[in-house]
């Protein structure tokens, strides 16, 4: 009985010690399906680290885990206003640039920018504190939110290019039998309202909630949901929704592979992007517990390679923020190959940066305005 | 012998205490008190501040939909449980074990796979209508009648098997006792079987029960958002991280998870039927 047990002590230990090898590690904390496995293995090859990739579904929870500090990440991809909340808490180290050679050979697109700016001006007005957020964070991908719909609804895609949000919020005026879904994330339910309404997403007051309530009230929302409304697009169960435009491009590609071309994904569903819109943007930033600080600059630098950059974004359905990037799918344009002449098509339509619009990423609301909101939807759904 | 029993029960009693009865104070104290993570324990103040929330209208229409929700399926269940389970009980076939598989076999695959397919094949569009070009179950996502049926069609299971476990116990000189002194079958069933499964009954009940009440995945998937239970409410405030709201409502919760297992051992004193 002892050399039984003895034998599967010294059994499992030897699997331990083949478990940890001797290369150093990189600990990212990352969303679902948000980075290429090409890339991955790319990374491992050139720098020897051992990249290892946890996921988490919410800003939420990055913040959480994080903050609980029971893993210590080296790297994390938090959205803008979850980066705003990390560093007014203190929860990040400043980048060291001397490491990120390739940081000269970009320039982040003018949307990107934007964002920054927009944060730093949100923070001004919030906490009166100047941040850099370039000292902080690099760009992963941003993206615009629209409004996916259905294109087998006769004059829908019309309507809503002449009417915009208009069209997406009054059901009594436009297509009353419509079938109209929204994120069950209250926030983006009350900026797409605020913006509706031709106000800032990010300006609060009870009477704007009062507002908000009576335009959501007048959409008749018959789904609630997540990744289920764009495939409900699809599917021609749903006709009209408020969606992230790399939902869109998710399931394009998605048929695009499956040999449908782009012209009759197209004509099922498409997605309208308003002149006034939400965007969002995903960056790189070190938490205060890394303790793989070079190895995660080393990630970050791998990443401000413009090849690898567009290299990532082939499986991933957001817009990358280099112009360098964009500009090398872009490329692809006349490509033989259909996949990357469809992938080039669809970046430069949906990600087309000629086109003068908007931009208001969400900043991050006071606590109890946030369950105000949450309360407020919560209202209209049960209501 | 007996102090041997008494070491191997001990893990048990140490995960119970540290995974269920500390959490559980901890979710008091948090329900009663103004704590979370920006405040330190120092600054702890009792607070019923965030008791507001009970009165908000989604709030109780929540609780309402929950309560009504399981008390119907729990109905439900019962109903078509108790006689398919008298069914199997009667059946001649030999390996009784087999009939019973079947009855759990849905639950084999994932409880959330198996409502998104559900969910599926209930919107307007779906895989099944492509394959055979009608709608089985017509247009129904997103109605209540889509949330009732997933909720009886999951939880059903539970209520067949005590009832089953109830029904095998009954000795068979009784209802043969009850044949000789003249009662037709049916009064049997009703005088005899019936009152000695009950205690399946209740059992079974509380097993569709309590987690319809709690539950929240099936209402949110199948009714696609639109019919919100107290579940979808704790669980949106643990994701916006307000966790004294949460844990207030967890709070209800319990209490009526409590009461309901008081009913259960008002009925079933001798602790015979499966809980």
């Amino acid at each position: 009985m002892k050399r039984i047990i003895l034998m599967t002590f010294v059994l499992s230990l030897s699997l331990i010690f083949v478990a940890c090898s001797s290369s150093p590690k990189l600990r990212l904390l990352n969303w679902g399906e948000y980075i290429n496995d090409a890339v991955v293995e790319k990374f491992e090859a050139e720098t020897g680290i051992d990249l290892i990739i946890s996921v988490a579904d919410s800003n939420e929870l990055f913040y959480s885990k994080i903050k609980s500090q029971t893993t210590a990440f080296d790297l994390v991809i938090p959205s803008d206003y979850m980066i705003e909340k990390m560093v007014e808490e203190d929860m990040l180290i400043e980048l060291d640039y001397s490491k990120l050679d390739n940081r000269a050979e970009v320039t982040y697109m003018d949307g990107v920018v934007q964002i920054f700016d927009s944060m730093s001006e949100t923070t001004l007005a919030r906490s009166n504190k100047t941040i850099n957020y370039y000292d902080f964070a690099v760009p992963y991908f941003w993206g615009t939110f629209g409004i996916i719909y259905n294109n087998r609804v006769e004059g829908l895609e019309e309507a809503l290019n002449e009417h915009g949000w208009d069209v997406y919020f009054e059901a009594d005026t436009y297509f009353p039998t419509a079938r109209r879904g929204m994120y069950d994330v209250p926030q983006f339910a009350y900026a797409a309202a605020m913006m509706y309404l031709g106000n800032n997403p990010n300006d609060y007051s009870t009477e704007y909630l009062n507002q908000v309530q009576a335009v959501i009230e007048g959409a008749d929302f018959i789904e609630w949901g997540d990744d289920t409304l764009k495939r409900n697009v699809e599917a021609d169960n749903l006709d009209m929704a408020f969606v992230y435009t790399g939902d869109y491009l998710d399931r394009l590609y998605m048929q695009l592979e499956e040999g449908k071309t782009l012209e009759e994904v197209r004509s099922d569903f498409d997605i309208y992007i308003p002149d006034t819109t939400m965007v969002f943007i995903d960056c790189m930033v070190i938490p205060n517990t890394a303790t793989n600080i070079d190895g995660a600059h080393q990630f970050i630098n791998f990443l401000l390679d413009p090849v690898n950059a567009a290299l990532n974004a082939e499986v991933v359905g957001y817009a990358v923020a280099f112009d360098e990037a964009f500009n090398q799918i872009t490329s692809y344009l006349d490509s033989a190959d259909t996949w990357r002449h469809n992938w080039a098509t669809a970046n430069s339509i949906y990600y087309n940066m000629e086109v003068e619009r908007t931009f208001y990423p969400l900043t991050t609301l006071n606590p109890n305005d946030v369950d105000a909101i949450g309360t407020m939807i919560q209202n209209v759904i049960t209501g | 012998m007996n102090k041997e029993f008494k070491v191997l029960s001990r893990p048990y009693m140490v995960w119970l205490s540290v995974l269920v009865f500390i959490p559980i104070l901890a979710m008091l104290v948090i329900s009663f008190s103004n704590l979370n993570s920006s405040v330190s324990m120092s600054e702890l103040v009792l607070s019923v501040s965030h008791f507001n929330l009970l009165w908000e209208s989604s709030t109780l229409i929540a609780f309402r939909n929950s309560i009504l929700f399981a008390t119907i399926t729990t109905f439900i269940s019962f109903v078509l449980g108790y006689f398919i389970a008298y069914e199997i009980k009667l059946s001649k076939f030999k390996n009784k074990f087999i009939l019973l598989t079947f009855v759990i076999l849905p639950m084999w695959s994932n409880l959330i796979l198996r409502t998104e397919s559900l969910a599926n094949i209930m919107s307007e569009n779906n895989i099944l209508k492509s394959i055979i070009g009608f709608n089985i179950f017509g247009n129904i996502s997103g109605t209540w009648i889509a949330v009732l049926f997933g909720l009886v069609f999951t939880y059903m299971p539970f209520m067949i098997l005590s009832v089953y476990t109830a029904l095998e116990k009954i000795d068979f000189a009784l209802e043969e006792a009850a044949l000789d002194l003249g009662l037709r079958p049916i009064k049997k069933f009703w005088k005899v079987v019936f009152p000695l499964s009950f205690k399946g009954v209740v059992t079974g009940s509380i097993m569709v029960f309590l987690p319809t009440l709690a539950g929240f995945a099936i209402p949110k998937i199948l009714s696609r958002g639109q019919i919100v239970f107290i579940g979808n409410i704790i669980e949106q405030k643990f994701i916006y991280t307000n966790y004294n709201h949460g844990a207030l409502l967890a709070v209800v919760i319990l209490i009526f998870i409590l009461g309901s297992i008081l009913l259960l051992t008002k009925f079933d004193k001798e602790g015979e039927t499966l809980l």
